[in-house]
């Protein structure tokens, strides 16, 4: 069995740090087979959690963003969080088009869920979010991975 | 950032810091200087803070706007895309239709999807139709996923999307 490895980034919630965040993470998570497809997946998710936190978490003054991820038993696991408004309804921010801004798809957590094989959300209003992704290379998984 | 490319004959540029005074202060200069491998055709490079180049370039054709989007499209760079359009926009009130060519398009995320899906809300009001041309297999999905499919006709080329606009 290969060592468990990870790496951990701090950076402020600057729109310019958003595709440091994914660079960074997709060439972390080159370390498993992954195939071209499931690393542009990879980076389309981080994008979208890290731009949340700029544009959601911290909308008036730059605030904390922690990045983690780690490789372990062949699965890459990702880790955003922030100190920064929270959601006050999971749910509805998880519905495809849910958003207050024309200019906004609302998509941010529907691109996150349709590109890992799963990602779990915890929320407190005025405390923060940490959103955890996880995903495995579709070559090492015995049968299908979505039910 | 506004750096202006002047050789439109070579693939290999030199970067020349533009004439006007840059949004971004003392960030102007940040690529004189450098050597850039770009596509033939001319680009203006609209935003390359914190690394991410987002290299546009717009063309009038007939009624349609042909905007060429190079680089990666999100949050940090999405502004200077609809700066640039709606620039041209408010420019030509002739232009009815928006022809996005995304060849050179490495990067698309929600935040690039929903300036495109803005700008898409303007020229319908108008009557106008939003197309792609040349679009790469990696941003398939994410057009798929984001329902932007049912709004904007995929064309191969830029000559097919003119057809497509003629009616033929």
């Amino acid at each position: 069995m290969k060592p468990r490895n990870f790496v951990r980034l701090e950076f402020p919630s600057f729109p310019a740090n958003v595709g440091l965040a994914r660079i960074a993470i997709a060439t972390f998570a080159t370390q498993l087979e992954f195939t071209l497809g499931e690393l542009e997946e990879i980076r389309v998710a981080v994008s979208e959690a890290v731009s949340n936190c700029v544009i959601h978490a911290y909308p008036d003054s730059p605030g904390q963003v922690e990045l983690e991820a780690v490789i372990e038993d062949g699965c890459l696991e990702i880790g955003i969080t922030d100190y920064g408004k929270g959601i006050d309804d999971i749910a509805l921010a998880r519905t495809p088009a849910f958003s207050t801004d024309p200019e906004r798809m609302g998509l941010g957590l529907v691109f996150m869920e349709s590109f890992m094989d799963s990602l779990e959300v915890q929320s407190e209003p005025g405390k923060g979010t940490r959103i955890r992704m996880r995903k495995k290379p579709e070559s090492e998984c015995d049968g299908p991975r979505r039910v | 950032m506004l750096e202006e490319l002047s050789n439109r004959q070579s693939d290999q540029r030199k970067v020349q810091a533009h004439k006007r005074p840059g949004k971004l202060g003392n960030h102007g200069n940040l690529l004189e200087g450098m050597d850039l491998f770009l596509p033939k055709d001319s680009y203006r490079i609209c935003g390359a803070k914190g690394g991410i180049l987002l290299l546009l370039s717009t063309e009038k054709k007939g009624n349609h706007l042909l905007v060429k989007i190079g680089g990666e499209l999100d949050l940090s760079t999405s502004p200077r895309f609809r700066e640039k359009v709606e620039e041209e926009l408010n420019y030509d009130p002739s232009i009815k239709h928006l022809v996005l060519d995304l060849q050179d398009t490495t990067f698309i995320d929600s935040s690039g999807l929903g300036v495109i899906l803005g700008r898409f809300k303007r020229i319908s009001a108008q009557g106008g139709k939003l197309l792609a041309v040349r679009v790469p297999s990696h941003l398939v999905k994410v057009f798929e996923l984001s329902g932007l499919l049912r709004i904007m006709e995929i064309c191969p080329t830029p000559e097919d999307a003119q057809k497509s606009l003629l009616g033929g």
